[in-house]
């Protein structure tokens, strides 16, 4: 995401780029694709559509990349972008938080009794905790790396974190399965719903991390990522941080204050 | 100032394809502008067919589906593309140019919000293919949205994605606008002297970046409880529907200062450069921008006085909504001032400025006593709140978007608008939106409730459901001259000067239009640079 | 700006006449609307009189007045002034609104307890006694609509008369089935939403006998314009007498029938 420079230009010359286009086509089919399947009924549509949403996606944000990486230049307004980007995604979560603290506060009686189902310990959240604490280690030593002009060792700092992400992920769908199996599911009741939204709100963060790490390690490789351009790199890892930190109140709320039974 | 330069292509100037490819904040502007409009225009037509529907008791034209249809784009269209959404169009524009820079922060970004305007657009024609009406209002309420074959509510996963990309785009063009603020100013640009509408954006723009993600987590949950099941808002698995309202008003109130703090600027910027004379206590004005966008997240639940929240609550945020009045009264309190030996030029915008300002008055003060719950407990969910919010909705933030365009039409295309049909225009809009809009806060404060597709033959609601139609075409009528007023002027105006209210603001020291790249070099800015309208020289 | 401040002056005597009845607590809403009024158009008149007297005498004019006071740029006496006496205004406003609101929500200790529950679209009512009422919309069909002066009358099918004993409290408890609808007692000035999973509730007391509105007023879908109910105030001896069932018409009859209709669809 780069801010082409003015002046350089030849005047009267149009900015332009054809990547934006196929990146808003690619979000306008996204919910056309699901509201196929849920509201029309047509799986088959559906699965067109999503297709070509998910194509045209990774198509438009690779040439978008790209095209920053050969033409921008690099300002750093990326930093503070980021972090005003997570302040509003601090308030998505904080929804969901609402709508979970407060169904467990007035229901607590039922909630207790009826709700926690037996299958739910603190085994897998604990080891789920620890992989993303590593990883967090891991991406700020990429970050580090690159700082230092090394960028070897950046690209593997991130395919570990890469790993611990996709670790963490795998894991974590296999939790789902299991629980779904004994009979907790979303709709069974509030916690069923609020574990479920918590925790799959918070996986798709992790994809979109992974997503963005994908994309830096690409760049890395490619040798267009470097020390004086890495504003991508820092907003990456930062996002990162922000979805470990968010795991802590997602998995304390969903395990500790859900499964809790006082 | 650059007619020095006269090889300046106007910004204009380029073909289809770099149009659609654009990512100057200019075109982009223009972009969000035209789609606005067309959408105001859409919406204001499915409100005449709601007009001539009510202006007798009875089942006349339209069916109840369908009237709640148009009653649910209307709100949600008019909210979401015009009210908001115009504002997009002015940022986009005049933010660069106010703050002397080449573009926004990330202009792809900037392309890519439009382009998710533009999908939330087709999703709203979507919504025009029979069997897939939204009849869930613009406010979306479970059960009734989330629950498939109760009541009707049509196809709420549409409802649902127009408030998603909507919101995105929102959220995108918070993140670039702030980012653009913060980071590109000229020097010299500070926080005490920006120009008010640069303040009415930001404060507009933060409340987005805090709000929207509220009301996507509500829709989202709506989504899940009418298609996946979960039980969010289901009282018997633990749910609780009032949860929706909580965080759908936690934005969606705040969201009107979105609407407002934008227009606020406007009036600002035209009032000053027309009165000839600077805006009366800027700094006042400043810290009221931000004491509104802040003390509005506070206020939510004045729209859930009946809903059976506690009544302690109520009270609570009846004394933050009062409050709110005062930053507010500042403002038009200074605005009077600002007239006060003053040189007023009766130029089109002016006028629309000043009824903005009148009109958001009536607004104002019809606003308080729906803030203090022993009031409006007779009046909730009556006409007499679509009287309200049409006078601080369709009557100032429309007046202010109106006043906008005629004020930096000269600027953005390069000629005249035609002065005489955009005063005719400014008379005979006011003359119907008055009958329209004060014939709903009487028939209001009679009772008549809202969201009504029929009501009762009561001789005296009958006389004033005609006195609304007829307000209502009359409006119309004025909207289209306005319209024409700017187009004609668009195609065969005068030529305009480069600063024909010899504003101080960066925008008016460039040629009219603009060339492609703003300006030749950054402009250099002063420590006492006074930025609004006029100021001595 | 004449012709705002009559129309303001003819909607306050609108509302002065229709408010013969006396009704509770509109009695008191009547209070707080009067201090409102009043309180605005004075404001109104404290903004627009010296604007309008402004603009037509800072008019711009070429070789006199072609461009205003550059000094005159702000007062912090003035705007300290008209930030404190909006504040008082504001928190006597909301102050005053407290009181009042506080005075309104209390129901009196003698109140009759009427259920209500509501579905889309009508409303049961529920004496003490257990006798139930039930008011129905009434809906267009593909080959009939109703005529103006019927889709709001009693039918005694669709539509029967909520009977309620003149100048007595009435707690109204209220709740609902399916979607959010809202109880609105027109000749008493009270508005409460009835939410699926809650209880509300709110009171009223009509004291003239005669015939009364009350509307739906949370939208509640496709036929929401016409939930509506007309309730029957008469003298309390004769609501006694209807309420064992001397006066019952074909309410307890119809009842199970349109019910199961409405769940049959
Ligand atoms: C031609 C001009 C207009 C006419 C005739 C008109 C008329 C109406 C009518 C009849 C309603 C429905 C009231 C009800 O049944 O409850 C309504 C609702 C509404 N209008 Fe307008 N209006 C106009 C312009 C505007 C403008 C310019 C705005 C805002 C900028 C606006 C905002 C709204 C909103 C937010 C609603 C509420 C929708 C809802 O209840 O869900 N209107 N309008
Ligand atoms: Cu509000
Ligand atoms: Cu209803």
């Amino acid at each position: 995401m780069a801010h082409e420079v003015a002046h350089h230009h030849h005047h009267g010359e149009h900015e332009v780029s054809v990547w934006p286009l196929p990146v808003g086509i690619a979000i306008l089919l996204a919910p056309v694709a699901i509201t196929a399947y849920f509201a029309w009924k047509n799986p088959m549509l559906a699965l067109i559509l999503g297709g070509m949403s998910i194509v045209l996606a990774l198509i438009g944000m690779a040439g978008w990349a790209n095209e920053f990486f050969t033409q921008g230049q690099d300002e750093g307004y990326g930093n503070l972008a980021i972090y005003l980007f997570i302040v509003s995604e601090i308030i998505i979560f904080g929804t969901v938080f609402a709508a979970f603290w407060m169904a467990r506060a007035i229901h607590s009686d039922v909630w207790v009794s009826q709700w926690i189902p037996e299958a739910m310990n603190l085994k897998m959240p604990i080891i789920l905790t620890l992989i993303l604490w590593a990883s967090s280690f891991t991406i700020f030593k990429a970050e580090q790396a690159m700082h230092h002009g090394q960028p070897g060792k950046t690209v593997m700092f991130i395919l570990i974190t890469m790993f611990f992400g996709i670790l963490f992920t795998v894991l974590h769908v296999m939790e789902w399965i299991h629980l779904w199996h004994e009979g907790f599911t979303i709709s069974s009741n509030m916690y069923g719903t609020g574990f479920y939204t918590l925790t799959g709100i918070h996986t798709s963060h992790v994809i979109v991390g992974l997503v963005m790490q994908a994309y830096v390690l690409i760049f890395t490789l490619m040798g267009k990522i470097t020390p004086q351009k890495m504003t991508i790199l820092r907003t990456t890892s930062a996002y990162w941080h922000f979805v470990d930190v968010m795991w802590l109140l997602v998995a304390s709320t969903a395990y500790l204050v859900g499964g809790m039974k006082i | 100032m650059r007619e020095a330069l006269p090889a300046h292509k106007p910004w204009f100037a380029a073909s289809l394809w770099e149009w659609i490819f654009t990512t100057d904040h200019k075109k982009i502007g223009i972009m969000y502008g035209v789609t606005s409009t067309v959408f105001f225009i859409v919406a204001g037509l499915m409100a005449l067919g709601m007009r001539l529907e009510l202006f007798s008791p009875g089942a006349d034209y339209i069916k109840p589906e369908t009237y709640n249809w148009f009653l649910t784009v209307h709100g949600a269209v008019i909210l979401l593309w015009w009210a908001i959404g115009i504002w997009a169009a002015f940022a986009n524009f005049l933010i660069p140019l106010m703050i002397g820079a080449r573009d926004v922060a990330f202009p792809r970004l900037n392309a890519l919000g439009y382009w998710m305007f533009f999908a939330a657009s087709v999703i709203a024609l979507l919504t025009f293919i029979p069997g897939n009406q939204i009849m869930t209002m613009w406010t979306g309420y479970p059960p009734l949205a989330s629950t498939e074959g109760i009541g009707f509510a049509g196809q709420t996963a549409l409802f649902v994605f127009i408030w998603h990309l909507t919101g995105f785009a929102s959220i995108a063009g918070a993140v670039n606008f702030i980012t653009t603020v913060i980071s590109m100013r000229q020097p010299g640009l500070g926080f005490f002297n920006l120009n008010l509408f640069i303040h009415g954006i930001m404060a507009a723009n933060v409340i987005q970046l805090l709000g929207v993600p509220s009301v996507a987590g509500a829709v989202t949950m709506l989504f899940l409880d009418t298609y996946l099941n979960t039980s969010f808002f289901d009282p018997a698995r633990g749910g609780d529907p009032i949860l929706y309202q909580n965080l759908f008003w936690f934005y969606s109130h705040p969201a009107v200062y979105v609407m407002v703090l934008p227009a606020f600027g406007v009036i600002s910027e035209v009032v000053s450069a027309l009165a000839r004379k600077p805006i009366f206590g800027y700094r006042s004005m400043v810290v009221a921008i931000w004491a509104i966008a802040l003390v509005g997240f506070l206020v939510w639940t004045h729209h859930m006085f009946v809903s059976g929240i506690p009544d302690w609550v109520k009270i609570l945020m009846s004394y933050t909504t009062l409050l709110i009045a005062v930053p507010t009264g500042i403002k038009i309190f200074n605005w009077v001032a600002t007239l006060y030996k003053a040189a007023i030029q009766y130029k089109t915008p002016m006028l629309y400025a000043l009824g903005a300002i009148l009109m958001f008055l009536i607004g104002g003060l019809t606003g308080i006593p729906l803030g203090i719950p022993a009031f409006d407990i007779a009046v909730h969910d009556s006409y007499f709140v679509v009287g309200h919010f049409h006078y601080v909705l369709g009557m100032a933030v429309t007046l202010s978007a109106f006043a906008g365009f005629f004020y930096w039409w000269p600027k953005i295309t390069g000629k005249m608008y035609s002065e005489g049909l955009g005063k005719l225009s400014f008379w005979i809009v006011m003359i119907g939106s008055n009958l329209l809009y004060f014939a709903q806060l009487i028939i209001g404060i009679w009772g008549m409730p809202r969201r009504y597709y029929d009501y009762p033959p009561i001789e005296s609601w009958v006389t004033l459901h005609q006195i609304q139609t007829y307000g209502a075409f009359i409006l119309a009528f004025g909207i289209l001259l306005a319209i024409v007023a700017l187009i004609k002027g668009a195609l065969s105006g005068e030529k305009a000067p480069n600063n024909p209210w010899q504003s101080n603001s960066l925008e008016w020291q460039l040629p009219s239009p603009p060339p492609p790249h703003n300006f030749d070099e950054p402009p250099k800015v002063d420590k006492d640079f006074c930025p609004h309208g006029y100021c001595k020289f | 700006m004449k012709l705002i401040l009559g129309l303001l002056a003819f909607s306050a005597l609108a509302i002065a006449s229709e408010a013969d009845v006396v009704a509770r607590p509109y009695d008191l809403w009547d209070l707080m609307y009067k201090i409102w009024l009043v309180i605005s158009v004075i404001i109104y008149a404290v903004v627009a009189i010296p604007s309008l007297y402004f603009m037509i005498k800072y008019r711009f004019k070429p070789g006199e007045r072609e461009v205003g006071d550059q000094e005159h740029e702000g007062h912090w006496g003035l705007e300290a002034l008209w930030t404190i006496v909006p504040l008082i205004i504001v928190l006597y406003l909301a102050t005053h609104g407290f009181a009042i609101f506080t005075q309104m929500r209390k129901p009196p200790e003698n109140a009759m307890e009427l259920k209500v529950t509501a579905f889309a679209w009508g409303w049961i009512f529920q004496y003490p006694n257990g006798k139930m009422v039930i008011a129905q919309a009434i809906k267009d069909t593909e080959d009939k609509k109703c005529k103006p002066e019927e889709c709001y009358s009693i039918d005694g099918v669709f539509q029967n008369y909520v009977y309620i004993p003149a100048g007595v409290p009435i707690k109204a408890v209220l709740t609902s089935q399916d979607v959010i609808h809202s109880f609105y007692v027109q000749a008493a000035g009270v508005t409460q939403d009835m939410v699926p999973g809650r209880t509300t509730y709110t009171w009223f007391q009509i004291n003239k006998p005669g015939e009364y509105w009350v509307f739906c007023r949370e939208y509640c879908g496709q036929w929401h314009a016409r939930m509506f109910a007309k309730l029957k105030v008469v003298p309390k001896e004769e609501f006694e007498k209807w309420l064992r069932g001397e006066v019952a018409s074909l309410e307890n009859a119809q009842l199970a029938k349109n019910k199961a209709q409405e769940v049959a669809r």
